[in-house]
């Protein structure tokens, strides 16, 4: 949280200081940057561990195209976005 | 991707487990390729990785309580098998267009185009002794050396040129023209009869007529003289010229032994296969039967290679045997004897035939064919001046 707010203050991204980031195009595809890995995974939902919290992502036939140590891509139709803590 | 899948081996895997995520953190925290990450049941992720990368997942998947299935593997290892056996196909396939390349410097196709009174094999056994010959280097050939030396040999030749295309040579040959006669017109001659008959027509150009129509003749006897007398100046020696038609009578006869050798239906039994490599023949079969004292052979020959462009040193050969046997066959042989005879008189004489009559007898196993024909011809024949006695 601390470093949040002064990755804010410094008017530095999000992400440089390790927040998650989530990226979403038209609703087929979602990058989510800097995970701390993965918490569910089902076809219709993946939750995600981030830095503050977890993120949950619904949709109907999820699936993760690709994951490393820090992005994670999902594909599928997305629904809803949810942040948790 | 489809050049790592081939290279680095493509594992879709099963991971069972009460919680599948943790071994896909694990092997992610590990530095693992994962990807396409399903769920498919409550305790079952599908997802696909490396082949390299199997050894460490499952591993992890033992520290995590799952359990690893790999469903299918593509590429990798199995790949680079392909691969390798790819390799000697490659070279294979190299050696075999350097084997072509090689080959192409020989002639393994000649082609004799142009010959008409000259025999293939005559042309092709002259060019054998001028070193042309199946396996010979054509960079080697000098077309203008072997054109003079087989121009030497055959003089019934007046020109000829070998063109090599690949392994492939064409011989173009154009044979001499006989010169005609040459007919002196001023030179003093008289006209014969060249067979006996009763003259029906003529036509003298030049000459004294010794005979009219209705009159019978001998062969040899002088039917328009050279010689020209004249009242009023000293008798002149000119050249005879004219048409002189008759009524001539022909006989001609044939003979032939009553039983001849006829050759039996071909069947498939009785060929065999043969392949030549450069003047090397293998033969890939026997004739079956008896010996080849009594047969008529024929060999068809196929060259291997691309028609036109280039051939291979591989001829195959089918070699057919056709038995004969002896067979008293008349009735046939009296017809082809009677096409004969009337072809050959046809031949003969300088007219046409008016009738014809056949008489045929079988004798002390002979089968004689007489013709007897009644023809309507010009017997007039240009022969040297005799000067009247």
């Amino acid at each position: 949280m601390i470093a949040g707010a002064i990755a804010e203050r410094l008017e530095l991204p999000g992400e440089a200081v390790g927040e998650l980031k989530l990226s979403v195009v038209d609703r087929r595809r979602a990058l989510i940057e800097n995970h701390r890995g993965l918490l569910a995974c089902t076809e219709e939902r993946i939750d995600v561990r981030g830095g503050h919290g977890s993120l949950s992502l619904s949709g109907v036939g999820l699936c993760i195209e690709a994951m490393n140590e820090k992005d994670l891509l999902i594909s599928g139709k997305l629904e809803r976005a949810e942040w948790d803590g | 991707m489809l050049v790592e899948t081939g290279l680095l081996g493509l594992a879709r895997i099963e991971i069972l487990g009460a919680e599948p995520e943790l071994l896909v953190n694990r092997g992610v925290r590990e530095g693992l390729r994962l990807w396409k990450i399903r769920r498919v049941d409550g305790c079952t992720f599908t997802a696909a990785t490396w082949e390299r990368d199997l050894p460490a997942l499952e591993a992890a998947a033992a520290d995590c309580g799952c359990e690893i299935r790999v469903r299918s593997l593509r590429g990798g290892s199995r790949g680079r098998a392909l691969f390798r056996a790819r390799r000697v196909l490659l070279a294979a396939l190299l050696l075999a267009a350097l084997l072509l390349g090689a080959s192409s410097l020989f002639l393994w196709e000649i082609r004799v185009v142009g010959c008409e009174k000259l025999s293939e094999g005559q042309v092709l056994r002259a060019l054998a002794d001028c070193g042309v010959e199946r396996g010979s280097f054509w960079p080697g050939i000098s077309a203008d050396l072997v054109r003079s030396r087989v121009l030497t040999e055959l003089p019934e030749i007046a020109w000829m040129t070998v063109n090599v295309s690949g392994s492939r040579a064409v011989v173009l040959v154009t044979e001499r023209e006989e010169k005609p006669e040459i007919v002196r017109e001023d030179e003093p001659a008289d006209i014969r009869a060249k067979c006996a008959g009763v003259i029906t027509g003529m036509t003298v150009l030049n000459g004294r007529p010794m005979v009219q129509p209705g009159d019978a003749v001998l062969e040899g006897e002088v039917l328009v003289s050279g010689s020209m007398e004249s009242v009023t100046a000293p008798t002149r020696a000119v050249r005879a010229m004219g048409e002189i038609r008759a009524e001539t009578r022909h006989e001609l006869t044939a003979v032939c032994p009553l039983e001849a050798l006829q050759i039996r239906e071909p069947s498939r039994s009785n060929s065999r296969f043969a392949l030549q490599i450069r003047k090397k023949r293998v033969n890939l079969g026997f004739f079956h039967g008896k010996g080849l004292d009594e047969c008529d052979k024929i060999m068809h020959e196929y060259n291997l290679g691309v028609k036109g462009l280039f051939a291979l040193p591989v001829t195959l050969i089918r070699e057919e045997r056709h038995p004969r046997r002896l067979q008293e066959n008349w009735a046939d042989r009296e017809e082809e004897m009677k096409a004969a005879l009337l072809r050959r008189l046809q031949e003969q004489i300088d007219g046409e035939i008016l009738s014809s009559e056949f008489a045929v007898s079988r004798a002390d196993g002979l089968l004689t064919v007489t013709l007897v024909a009644r023809c309507s011809e010009n017997i007039a024949e240009t022969a040297p001046f005799a000067p009247p006695g």
